[in-house]
């Protein structure tokens, strides 16, 4: 069934990094789905917010192909490619001169979101994740899971057809975790795809339909969890925790 | 066991003094570069040098019209410009200021430093008007000693003041309180310096009456709860203050302070009432650039400054002159745009191709023609105070012509921006093609 959704992006990444000749990334190819959660995990340094940035245009060295809908894109900086993703990164971006609110009319103003619009969403998604007395206020004085809420909703708002999620869970509590995980599925009913890096092997596993495994700067395994649990020689029902041990400890040459 | 010598609080309070100003060196050593230093500082110093040794040898006219309340007036302006330094450091919060010793012996320094700081200030200041006092006034070196001294006291007691005024007011009121108490201050400092000039009596009561101000604001400072914040903000505001020049063109060499509430926010309100995208912009753009002290600041003197330069200039230059101000002004205004285009929240949104650009004619113009029509209402005033009768017309139609070529300037610069970033994209496109 799930097979049957037209492929929304397909990523192919001969080479990439940070200067021309020191590949941080090699060989890197996958694809998602309309409506899919892809999760790329990985251990520390293993290039997966490098694939983010690549995706994004803001590697200075890139040489691949990414093709959108099937048609090949001009490079990955692409100014409407730019527009159909919204990036939500590890660290919240914020602008210390601006309140919550203002944030959010930028964003808005950014994807031309017609303001009667905006404002009903926006009111919308503050409430859902609970931030709205606090939307005249200034987010550099938040704390570091409330400004982590401000990127989610900045990013709900432009109601991209990517998401691109960088570590979506730290600093969050329970609750917005919740809130997180209803607004992703809302976000796909309509259609919308998600890819995230997590190191919480546990929420990927329930979250994610399909994993890239990355080690080192290439793709050391992906596809479902079975194909997972097959390449890393486990019998059914091993969570993806230990096939990553396994899969990461087998590219290192630990037995 | 005995601590190591640099975690004790005088040893750590003297590092932290010479970071301060390690840190602050190391700013304008970006600038002060051997090119700079050669050709500017160097010859500056020597110009300077030589017109003070000329001002002893050939006393300028001017020195006529000094009056001993100038004197009071210059010393006065200076001294009320400290503010009180702590050397707190935000990571204090995490352990060091649960510990009252450790505390009170911080403090006792920022008392200390704030002190000898304003005398040296002072002492500099009364230096460099050495000539003046001598041969004008004819001072003695003692009643420049015991000016000095008076002087240093004056800053210590505002420092003081100002320290409770900030921590104990935010926004409007804060600024318009301090003012008010500086301009008291100001008063009564010239007042009864002039009445205890050559008046030993009078002039010990006047010491008596600063020293006794100072022991009771410092004594109950000491014992002043919840200052945490307002000395960090304060040793924020004080690096800000030394490097100001530096920091208007340069983003990240230290976060400028973010805990005072902005005195123009307008959060929650719309200044345009259509609501296009051009508008939308231009109005964050606008709000984030009123809640800038600094920005503020740099606006108000920058057209003090017009005005005063168009109306101590002959008409006809004033008439050239204002335009050129003009062009000047939407130059920092676009620098400025540019910043806050690169800033990362705003660069890291899906702009569409040309956006956000297209807002910035209007956003500019929002500070521009406020500040041009100004000066086109002093270039207006002058003529009319300089030909009377039928010029005072002049004042409403400079007020009129400022608006109209205004937006001409505005537009104006709007394509020559537009035609220079245009000629940039395509060297850059040319450059990055392959040979």
């Amino acid at each position: 069934m799930e097979a049957q959704k037209p492929v929304l992006l397909q990523a192919h990444i001969e080479e990439a990094g940070y200067e021309p000749g020191k590949p941080y990334l090699r060989d890197i190819r996958f694809d998602v789905r309309s409506g899919e959660r892809l999760g790329l995990l990985g251990p520390n340094g293993a290039g997966k917010s490098t694939v983010m940035k690549g995706l994004l245009g803001q590697l200075p060295h890139w040489k691949g192909r990414l093709l959108w809908h099937g048609e090949e894109t001009a490079d990955a900086s692409d100014g409407e490619l730019i527009r159909r993703m919204a990036y939500i990164p590890e660290q919240p971006i914020l602008y210390d001169r601006f309140t919550l609110w203002e944030h959010l009319q930028l964003a808005a103003a950014a994807a031309e979101l017609p303001e009667e619009r905006f404002a009903l969403r926006a009111e919308e998604l503050l409430r859902r994740f609970r931030l709205l007395k606090s939307k005249h206020e200034y987010p550099v004085r938040f704390s570091k899971g409330m400004q982590q809420k401000v990127m989610l909703i900045a990013a709900f708002l432009l109601e991209p057809e990517l998401f691109l999620v960088d570590e979506p869970f730290i600093g969050l509590d329970p609750g917005a975790v919740m809130e997180l995980l209803a607004a992703l599925d809302e976000e796909r009913a309509r259609g919308a795809s998600v890819i995230l890096t997590t190191h919480v092997l546990d929420s990927a596993e329930r979250l994610c339909d399909r994993f890239v495994l990355i080690h080192d700067g290439g793709v050391a395994a992906s596809g479902r969890i079975e194909e997972i649990r097959a390449a890393a020689g486990c019998p059914d029902g091993t969570p993806l925790f230990d096939c990553f041990r396994i899969l990461t400890a087998e590219e290192e040459g630990r037995p | 066991m005995r601590p190591l010598r640099r975690f004790r609080p005088l040893p750590l309070a003297a590092s932290r003094i010479a970071g301060f100003w390690l840190e602050v060196w190391k700013c304008w050593r970006l600038t002060l570069d051997w090119t700079v230093q050669l050709y500017i500082a160097l010859p500056a110093l020597f110009v300077g040098a030589n017109m003070y040794r000329d001002a002893w040898q050939h006393p300028p006219e001017w020195f006529a019209i000094v009056t001993p309340q100038t004197v009071f007036a210059l010393l006065g302006a200076w001294m009320l410009r400290a503010r009180l330094r702590t050397f707190a450091d935000p990571g204090d919060g995490l352990f060091l200021r649960r510990n009252r010793r450790w505390t009170t012996k911080l403090l006792a320094v920022g008392f200390a430093y704030t002190w000898l700081a304003r005398l040296l200030l002072s002492a500099a200041a009364a230096g460099l008007l050495v000539p003046v006092l001598d041969i004008r006034l004819h001072w003695t070196f003692g009643t420049g000693a015991s000016l000095v001294a008076a002087s240093s006291l004056l800053g210590y007691v505002w420092a003081l003041v100002r320290d409770r005024v900030e921590r104990r007011r935010s926004g409007w009121s804060r600024i318009a309180v301090s003012w008010l108490i500086r301009a008291g201050l100001m008063a009564a400092w010239i007042a009864s310096m002039t009445a205890a000039l050559h008046r030993p009596v009078l002039l010990a009561a006047v010491f008596a009456l600063l020293l006794g101000a100072s022991i009771a604001l410092t004594w109950r400072r000491a014992l002043a709860r919840g200052t945490f914040m307002q000395e960090v903000a304060a040793e924020d505001e004080a690096y800000v203050a030394c490097v100001r020049i530096l920091l208007q063109n340069s983003v990240g060499i230290r976060n400028k302070p973010a805990f005072r509430k902005p005195v123009f926010s307008l959060a929650g309100r719309s200044v345009f009432s259509k609501r296009e995208m051009t508008q939308r912009i231009a109005e964050l753009w606008l709000k984030a650039g009123l809640r800038e002290g600094e920005n503020i600041r740099l606006l108000i003197m920058l057209t003090l400054l017009g005005m005063a330069a168009l109306l101590l200039s002959p008409l006809p230059l004033a008439a050239v002159l204002w335009p050129v101000l003009g062009l000047l002004v939407l130059f920092r205004l676009h620098g400025q745009w540019r910043q806050w285009e690169q800033e990362r929240f705003v660069s890291m949104l899906p702009w569409p191709p040309g956006a956000p650009g297209l807002a910035e004619p209007l956003a500019r113009s929002f500070f521009f023609l406020p500040m041009f029509g100004l000066w086109g209402l002093a270039l207006g005033l002058k003529a009319a105070l300089m030909y009377g009768g039928a010029w005072w017309i002049a004042v409403p139609a400079a007020v009129a012509a400022g608006w109209a070529l205004g937006k001409l300037l505005n537009g104006g610069m709007t394509a020559f921006f537009k035609s220079r970033s245009r000629k940039r994209q395509d060297n850059r496109e040319r450059s990055e093609r392959p040979v």
